[in-house]
């Protein structure tokens, strides 16, 4: 089977014939998710560097997982929470090793970043770098639902269905992530101004 | 109906996704109950200001799909062999502890390494590069030789890595080993086949350790035999009176050399990886 007759298999079938043992077939899939599992990773990792290693092992994780991919669900879903989950356990296990629950999102708010990043620009502004900081501190499991829920633009159904939890639960850890945010910006004197005070 | 009811369901009733009626419920107290009308409105500032910090734009970088691919290939081959077992519960378990079993003597015993009629090919990772010339890493190994280790002061792996990091254009590790009684003694950024490689120094008792680390685009793995062992595929032989273990980690090769016994730098070439796969010692 060439190349451009794959691409325009459905993700579904795709994922059945690689776990069949066919692992070229997962590249289209690789090509066809990577930004989407970069981006999930770096926000939870909160740095470029971990974020290429981060990517690389959830998807990884998502082939070696693939003989448990029901192909009559949606392969999307499936995957984001594979990625969410291993994500997560990664995060748990730096702060287990670190000792610490983050270290990353200092490093691109410092601007000390080694590669070049568009967000440097976003990132001038001490208001978004508080918000960005107030989500380092978040527990793992309400950052892993407030990242599905803004980097994915997933509904809150969509989260949850990812999560693999209730409706009410997904909405009430991003409400709670939301919420967590709004406090620590209010302690930082950032929730009503565009700036912070420098040096906070 | 409480304005706890309502501010559980806030989040749900903004992002449009509340039931019909509980969305009539919430506006209908929305409309006489100004704390939860602050708390509605308070909640969408923070969403909308946490969606605007977090987008991101970054795009992945370009080696992501290849680092992946080539473990997603290696791991394939390690699958296609756990499939030849047996299927039945109790069978497969009889089995699998018996080939744990098997591989624990055999790596005791050095039998894999002398046993070369078992050979398999290697899996290639970069193929498309020059192949690694092995004599040309014993003599680059052979130079430190003359050093005793024992009389060079031992080096921090972090300064060393901070020392070597942005010299080579591929991603290596730095990693002390000091718990299988490796002492890191050095290290720097040479050149092989025109190549930048990575070289560390480790003292093992009387014996010099040497772990290069090249691009594996740049400098593909030579076609030897290879061993299955806990994961990652080693290649484990003899050259000159050296011995060398080497195996494959995302888009890096790995090279360990010494005169030390092909077992016993084996066991610290699989120490080396576990301390990689833990996280430790990256540049």
């Amino acid at each position: 089977m060439d190349k451009p007759a794959r691409s325009r298999l459905p993700d579904e079938l795709l994922a059945r014939i690689a776990a069949a043992g066919r692992p070229d077939e997962f590249e289209e899939i690789v090509a066809r998710y990577r930004t989407r599992v970069y981006r999930i990773c770096y926000r939870m990792a909160g740095n470029v560097e971990d974020a290429e290693d981060w990517a690389q092992e959830c998807l990884v994780r998502v082939y070696r997982q693939l003989p448990h991919y029901k192909p009559s669900l949606p392969f999307a879903p499936w995957l984001l929470r594979v990625v969410s989950n291993t994500c997560l356990n990664l995060m748990r296990g730096r702060a287990r090793t670190t000792g610490k629950r983050e270290n990353g999102l200092g490093e691109e708010a410092a601007g000390s970043s080694r590669e070049f990043d568009p967000e440097q620009i976003l990132l001038s502004t001490t208001r978004a770098r508080e918000i960005l900081g107030a989500l380092e501190s978040l527990n793992p499991t309400l950052k892993q639902a407030v990242v599905l829920r803004v980097v994915e633009d997933l509904s809150l159904r969509e989260v949850a269905e990812v999560l693999g939890v209730p409706l009410q639960t997904a909405a009430s850890r991003v409400r709670r992530a939301l919420e967590s945010v709004r406090m620590r910006l209010r302690q930082n004197g950032c929730d009503d101004r565009d700036e912070c005070e420098v040096g906070r | 109906m409480t304005c706890r009811w309502v501010q559980d369901r806030l989040i749900l009733y903004l992002a449009g996704e509340a039931s019909q009626r509980d969305a009539a419920k919430v506006v209908r107290h929305l409309e006489r109950c100004s704390a939860c009308m602050s708390a509605a409105e308070a909640l969408a500032e923070a969403q909308e200001a946490v969606a605007n910090a977090v987008r991101t734009s970054v795009v992945p970088p370009s080696t992501l799909d290849q680092r992946a691919m080539a473990q997603v290939r290696s791991e394939s081959l390690g699958r296609h062999w756990a499939r030849a077992r047996s299927p039945i519960g109790l069978p497969r378990l009889v089995a699998a502890c018996a080939s744990a079993c098997l591989l624990v003597l055999a790596f005791w015993s050095g039998a894999l390494y002398a046993r070369r009629t078992a050979a398999v090919p290697v899996q290639v990772v970069g193929s498309g590069g020059e192949t690694l010339s092995l004599a040309g890493l014993e003599t680059l190994h052979g130079r430190e030789l003359g050093a005793s280790a024992a009389a060079v002061p031992s080096v921090g792996a972090e300064s060393l890595s901070k020392l070597l990091s942005g010299k080579v254009p591929f991603k290596f590790h730095v990693l002390a080993l000091d718990s299988q009684g490796a002492r890191l003694v050095g290290g720097g950024a040479e050149t092989a086949q025109g190549q930048p490689i990575v070289r560390l120094t480790y003292g093992l008792g009387s014996e010099t350790v040497s772990l290069f680390q090249t691009d594996a685009m740049k400098l593909a793995l030579p076609a030897l035999r290879q061993m299955q062992h806990a994961g990652p595929c080693y290649v484990v032989g003899k050259i000159g009176r050296c011995s060398y273990v080497v195996w494959c980690r995302g888009m890096t090769n790995y090279i360990m050399m010494s005169r030390v016994k092909p077992e016993r730098l084996l066991e610290l070439a699989h120490s080396a990886e576990r301390a990689m796969s833990e996280g430790k010692g990256s540049a």
